[in-house]
């Protein structure tokens, strides 16, 4: 009933609003994880193997 | 204040509470600190206003050992000493260089960084430098650090001469070598000094402060020892000992991919362990110093085209579109304290005839250790995380001996009157005091028990302003 109460504009401005509010939160979580990633990138990049070859210090997949 | 003659000086009637033999950075910033505290001193400088040879030859000196400098040449004998000739580099120890640490024999001061920080700002002052920003962490074993510079170096002699100048609280007394200093009932009661007409004088004061520099303080107390049945050192046994310096020489190349040479194209790039690394791994600190200089990608490459083909096939097109570059990896590190690396006393004599110096150096294979550590932490580092690839020079992939071309050490002289605990590890304890002895002190970086990778003079620095602190205590509880 309250909706129905309501005009087309005010329903649309609310839609708008949850809008704005969804893609605000997308956007925490999307900086968030990227902040994680590169937080944890190092980590991930420490697993790869080290090799000496003839002085030269490579990855181990290194070709 | 400033005499050019003892005799002038005694006639003045100046009575100094402190005398400092010395006006190098450890000798003057001390006199600076006293004079905050309204206590009066005389620095005794055995050189002139100015360099001359005739005083720089008295820093002649055999090294026994490893390739090393001239004597003569690795430190100034003249007002300001020698900061006359540093480079202005500033950087404070680490913690983890105060602490005892597994694996690193006779390491451990008996002070920690926490007792320096307080003089932070006012060593930053003296140097004229910004405040330290922290060490950014790499991973949990590097960091990438930060070297702050004197620029242009202060020259404390230059700095500090008008100032001296107009001082009521500080005496310069200059062309006046100490040649003896008395002990009488565990006290010093006071030094012998040569004036320009060859007549020996006395200069009397409550406290002795040696500040000849890292070379001279020990050999200084060696002759004063010998002249001395009681000895000015009462318990010698480290005196002139565990004598350090940082190593410093090229280790390797390295390519540089596209987003790491810009950065470092701005300039050199610091990286040293972290403290923890240093806790948990048996080595001497490090610096790994990276610097884009003449550029050698393209031989690089060509070596490492028969290793990693298809890597350095890459890398070769990325040189024509300029976005890899080579960059130069120098080391300067620490090295372990030994008691074998030491000062003795020459047979061939000074002009004032005091015996020239003689000193053993070598580098021991833990400091060999150390750089391959610090490369191999280096390298990992920068291949795991792209930034590129670094190459080892063949001297220290392959176990060769050290180039003797290269700089081979800062010159930074360390230890040889070590704090300790006690007498048996040390010369001074953590107040830089001489144990047995009552009134005397040692300032500079002859009092370092080990050496860490940063260069000295700031800690240098850093010392004398708490020594001053501290002899004002003292001063203070004798009115």
């Amino acid at each position: 009933m309250i909706l129905e109460n309501r005009s087309d504009n005010e329903i649309v401005g609310g839609s708008k609003m949850n809008i704005k509010r969804r893609n605000f939160i997308f956007a925490i979580l999307a900086i968030t994880a990227a902040s994680q990633l590169s937080r944890f990138y190092p980590m991930i990049m420490r697993e790869k193997n080290i090799v000496m070859r003839s002085g030269w210090i490579l990855l181990e997949d290194d070709q | 204040m400033i005499f050019n003659d003892v005799g002038a000086f005694q006639a003045s009637g100046f009575m100094p509470t402190v005398c400092i033999i010395g006006s190098g950075p450890a000798g003057i910033s001390l006199a600076l600190r006293l004079e905050k505290k309204n206590i009066s001193s005389i620095i005794i400088e055995a050189g002139g206003m100015e360099y001359s040879p005739d005083s720089q030859d008295v820093y002649r000196g055999k090294v026994v050992g490893d390739s090393y400098y001239d004597l003569d040449y690795a430190r100034l004998r003249f007002f300001g000493g020698s900061s006359g000739h540093w480079s202005g580099w500033c950087r404070p120890l680490n913690e983890v260089d105060f602490e005892p640490r597994t694996g690193i024999k006779n390491s451990g001061w008996p002070i920690r960084k926490k007792d320096l920080d307080p003089y932070t700002k006012e060593t930053d002052s003296i140097f004229e430098i910004s405040a330290m920003e922290k060490d950014k962490p790499l991973n949990e074993n590097l960091n990438e650090v930060q070297f702050r510079f004197s620029s242009p170096p202060v020259r404390f002699g230059q700095k500090y001469l008008g100032h001296i100048e107009k001082s009521s609280r500080i005496a310069l007394l200059l062309d006046s070598p100490v040649v003896d200093m008395v002990p009488v009932n565990g006290r010093i009661s006071h030094v012998k000094v040569k004036s320009k007409n060859k007549a020996i004088q006395q200069i009397v004061a409550p406290y002795f402060c040696l500040c000849t520099g890292g070379i001279e303080n020990s050999r200084m107390l060696l002759w004063f020892n010998h002249l001395n049945a009681n000895g000015v050192v009462p318990d010698a046994r480290a005196l002139g000992k565990y004598w350090m310096e940082h190593p410093i020489f090229g280790v390797g190349d390295s390519v540089l991919f596209s987003f790491t040479k810009m950065r470092v194209k701005d300039g050199i790039r610091f990286y040293a362990p972290s403290d923890n690394f240093l806790r948990k791994n048996e080595i001497g600190n490090f610096g790994v110093r990276l610097a884009v200089g003449e550029d050698l990608v393209k031989e690089l490459i060509k070596d490492g085209l028969c290793i990693a083909p298809k890597l350095f096939t890459d890398l070769a097109k990325k040189v024509d579109k300029q976005l890899a570059c080579s960059a130069a990896i120098r080391l300067a590190w620490e090295q372990v304290p030994i008691s074998s690396n030491r000062i003795e006393l020459d047979t061939e004599k000074d002009a004032n005839g005091i015996p020239r110096v003689k000193l053993f150096w070598k580098k021991q294979p833990q400091d060999r250790h150390t750089a391959e550590t610090a490369l191999q932490l280096f390298g990992s580092y920068f291949a795991k995380v792209g930034k590129g690839r670094v190459k080892v020079s063949p001297w220290l992939a392959q176990g060769l001996a050290y180039p003797e071309d290269d700089e081979r050490g800062g010159p930074h002289h360390m230890g040889g009157t070590r704090m300790a605990l006690t007498s048996a590890d040390g010369v001074v304890d953590g107040n830089c005091k001489v144990f047995g002895v009552e009134n005397l002190y040692i300032g500079g970086s002859s009092v370092f028990p080990t050496g860490g990778h940063a260069n000295p003079t700031y800690t240098i620095v850093q010392l004398a302003l708490r020594l001053g602190d501290h002899l004002a205590q003292k001063v203070a509880k004798t009115i």
